[in-house]
């Protein structure tokens, strides 16, 4: 079968990783792929954990892939970074926005935030490169727009995926007001990868 | 042009493009966004109802006046409108009706996991399933001319996976089709048992004739490949099968039921070995084996939860799976939470803090019965808390007067006023807390007769609660701010006390409505003692921080609850000077 690429956006309920998605997806049509994406609403936005996956490639079927089987993973949180690495293929690429979120569980101390994640996800992830997304979005103005930062950082690993599909991605589905802030925040993510060398494990 | 749409989005494109001019709908996860996009087009008259059962009367009532309708309702809302439903198979109808209903295997956010095709078995009406967005816009014109051709509502099912994922679509024109004039036919509209028992006959011959006349539909289709596996599937099983065997036979079923004998037959005789790959119930399964066929089915794919490419590979390919054995810790769950400054961790709060029983509802303060407020004792279905509180008093007399059903204001004006009306009539001493935010804020904030303002965005004639329940004669009625609690322990505990039913409406508009956020708390570290009361309201923005707790100032909105629970004083509002 031909090549379907996996991604995987995951974190917590209300730091826009519906938007990514989408913005992801489109970026995906507009290069010329057929795309699935796959969300859930609902509960899921009450502060919960959130995926999204976006798939693409020539034609795709499922709208969801599972466990070993993801290319990327872009996590927004620490936590939910762990929760779903299993999903990660052993080649796969986890970039996340170095942020934690302590849930409800943990913060009542009902049960422990593990300690040694990011030590963790070096050992079992060998590309694994980690960002402050939301600081520099907070730099741009608004801590909000490190979802569009972090897909600026996906976009220089997304080589199918021209630099024009995702402005015209931005273009069609951020309003009009924010629409600067997203595009530099997508620059900014953009830049940073270059500076990053991936972590090795 | 392609365009990525949902599933939901691609149904209310077909709605438009089939020449659907009235849409009905209650919310309900996954089906919700159906009716909110269906308002974009001005063609279509769309409007919210107070539950599914009038959504779907309305839609009938139009189909009689030859509009062509469609009406959406998650799973559980069939149940409610079940009544007219099975009924509306008899009398058929004018203009194309279709009847969209979403369910959710797996469970994402619903309060069971029914399959709903049984419905249209029982109903004996046909069922579509799509497969992707572009299926589920297609369907939605194929069910109205499956509806008018042969005088019956069409169910077009989806569940989560197919309204809620994005997949391409080509769009199409708004088609005209004629509108037939109602016309007087009592032998058709009038279900009373002389009509009926003709009506039964002609389901009946109408199953038969739908059942021949899929053969040629090409709404199912043969895919020939390795012929020693042969699957039959519908819905997005259809698209696991695909990806996790892609060298198998497959028959796509559009139309999941009737079954066309012929057709299935057909398949099995070309394959060595006939699989059913379906979620949840064995529905398709069992029709076949009682056409004398062998096929394997449950004995390898789960009745239970979602399916995936990995479950469907798995089932047929286990040996591959022997390796990942391994199960990793398990990691602090993270449950969702009411947000900080919700209205209804106070009424729940403060309810707990009376040491009563408290039948719940179903809304976002279900998410009160979760630790640590665990301040709910059960959750059934919408509307289900007032009925539950009377029969409590019944099974003891000792829950008499020291009982509440809470239930939300969308939910009570969904079907929670027939239970007051039932407490009144049998005299129940119970309270009914209506936690009234003003919206219905679980599905993601719609407007309800209670809120003023229609699904077009038009203002209207809002309920007023207070003369509602009054009207239904509860002699007891106060409203009541919940985020002042000593008020509202004190309006409660009058309410428990008085002899009758009492209501008190609990208002405070949801906090993700009014969007407005106040100076935020902190925790003075010099006066907490690390009791952890604050820690027991279960707010998002309080955590244990070491041996005192603390406040995130980004997420506190300073509703003020955590203050007046503190019995240290600990907490003050940032800019204040302390004390
Ligand atoms: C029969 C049925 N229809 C729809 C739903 C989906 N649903 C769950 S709760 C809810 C309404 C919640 O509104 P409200 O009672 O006002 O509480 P809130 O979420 O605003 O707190 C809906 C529509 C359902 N569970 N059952």
């Amino acid at each position: 079968m031909p090549k379907v690429t996996n991604i995987a956006l995951v974190g917590v309920g209300g730091q826009g990783i519906i938007l990514a998605g989408k913005v992801l997806a489109q970026a995906a049509v507009n290069a010329g792929f057929d795309v699935k994406l796959a969300e859930i609403h609902g509960m899921a936005q009450r502060g919960g954990s959130v995926i999204t996956q976006v798939r693409f490639g020539e034609q795709v079927f499922a709208p969801t892939f599972g466990n070993g089987t993801a290319d990327y993973l872009v996590a927004f949180e620490r936590l939910e970074a762990l929760r779903h690495l299993p999903l990660l293929a052993e080649q796969g690429v986890l970039l996340l926005s170095d942020t934690l979120l302590q849930p409800i569980t943990t913060a009542t101390g009902m049960a422990a935030y593990p300690r040694n994640i990011i030590e963790q996800l070096k050992e079992k992830c060998p590309r694994f490169a980690s960002f402050s997304a939301e600081y520099a979005a907070e730099k741009l103005g608004n801590p909000k727009v490190a979802n569009i930062l972090m897909l600026g950082i996906l976009s220089t690993y997304l080589s199918d995926i021209p630099e024009t599909a995702w402005q015209e991605a931005l273009d069609q589905l951020i309003p009009e007001k924010y629409l600067a802030i997203n595009k530099e925040a997508f620059a900014t993510g953009v830049g940073l990868a270059a500076q990053q060398n991936e972590v090795a494990g | 042009m392609k365009v990525l749409l949902s599933g939901n989005e691609a149904i209310s494109r077909g709605a438009y493009e089939a020449n659907v001019s009235v849409a009905t709908a209650y919310p309900g996860t996954p089906s919700t966004e159906i009716l909110e996009t269906i308002r974009q087009y001005p063609e279509i008259k769309a409007q919210w109802a107070p539950n599914e059962k009038v959504a779907l009367e309305v839609a009938i009532g139009a189909s009689l006046g030859g509009a062509r309708s469609l009406v959406a309702m998650k799973h559980v809302g069939l149940n409610v409108a079940a009544d007219p439903f099975l009924t509306l198979s008899y009398t058929g109808v004018g203009g194309g009706l279709v009847l969209v209903s979403a369910d959710d295997p797996g469970m994402h956010s619903s309060q069971n996991e029914q399959d709903n095709r049984h419905y249209a078995r029982l109903a004996k009406v046909p069922l579509l399933e799509p497969a992707n967005s572009q299926e589920a816009k297609d369907f939605v014109g194929i069910a109205l001319q499956i509806s008018e051709q042969f005088d019956t509502p069409v169910m077009l099912r989806t569940t989560t996976r197919i309204s809620h994922s994005k997949s391409l679509v080509e769009l199409g024109e708004r088609r005209w089709s004629a509108q037939v004039p109602f016309e007087k036919d009592p032998a058709k509209w009038v279900m009373v048992p002389a009509h009926a028992k003709f009506r039964h006959l002609f389901v009946e011959a109408r199953l038969e004739d739908l059942a021949e006349w899929i053969w040629r539909s090409g709404l199912n289709t043969y895919e020939f490949n390795d012929r020693s596996i042969g699957i039959i599937t519908s819905g997005v099983a259809y698209q696991y099968v695909k990806e996790a065997l892609p060298e198998a036979s497959i028959l796509k079923l559009g139309i999941a039921y009737p079954l066309c004998p012929k057709q299935i037959r057909i398949f099995a005789n070309e394959v060595e070995k006939l699989y059913v790959v379906e979620e949840l119930d064995p529905f398709l399964e069992e029709q076949i084996r009682m056409l004398g066929i062998e096929v394997i089915g449950k004995e390898i794919i789960p009745k239970t939860g979602e399916l995936s490419t990995e479950i469907v590979r798995k089932a047929f390919y286990p040996e591959d799976y022997e390796l990942f054995t391994d199960r990793p810790k398990p990691l602090p769950k993270r449950p969702p939470v009411l947000c900080a400054g919700c209205p209804h961790r106070a009424s729940i709060y403060g309810l707990k803090r009376l040491g009563i029983r408290v039948t719940g509802d179903i809304g976002c303060y279900t998410l009160g019965a979760l630790p640590p407020l665990s301040g709910i004792d059960s959750c059934v279905c919408m509307g289900a808390s007032i009925g539950m509180a009377e029969g409590l008093t019944l099974a003891d007399p000792k829950y008499a007067g020291n009982t509440v059903a809470v239930i939300g204001d969308s939910t009570f004006l969904h079907t929670g006023i027939q239970g007051l009306l039932d407490a009144v009539y049998n005299k129940a001493r119970i309270t009914v807390v209506i936690l009234d935010n003003r919206t219905t804020a679980m599905t993601g904030h719609q407007d309800h007769p209670g809120t003023g303002v229609t699904l077009s965005g038009e203002r209207t004639k809002a309920v007023n609660l207070s003369k509602l329940v009054e009207a239904l004669g509860v002699e007891f009625v106060a409203v009541v701010d919940p985020l002042n609690q000593e008020k509202f322990k004190a309006t409660v505990e009058e309410a428990l006390a008085f002899d009758g039913p009492a209501v008190v409406i609990s208002r405070h508009p949801c906090i993700l409505k009014v969007r407005k956020k106040q100076d935020p708390y902190y925790i003075d570290p010099a006066q907490c003692t690390g009791c952890h009361a604050c820690i027991q309201i279960g707010c998002p923005a309080i955590s244990v921080a070491g041996c005192h707790n603390a406040i995130n100032q980004a997420s506190c909105i300073g509703c003020g609850l955590c203050v007046q629970i503190c019995p240290e004083g600990a907490i003050k509002k940032v800019g204040e000077a302390s004390a």
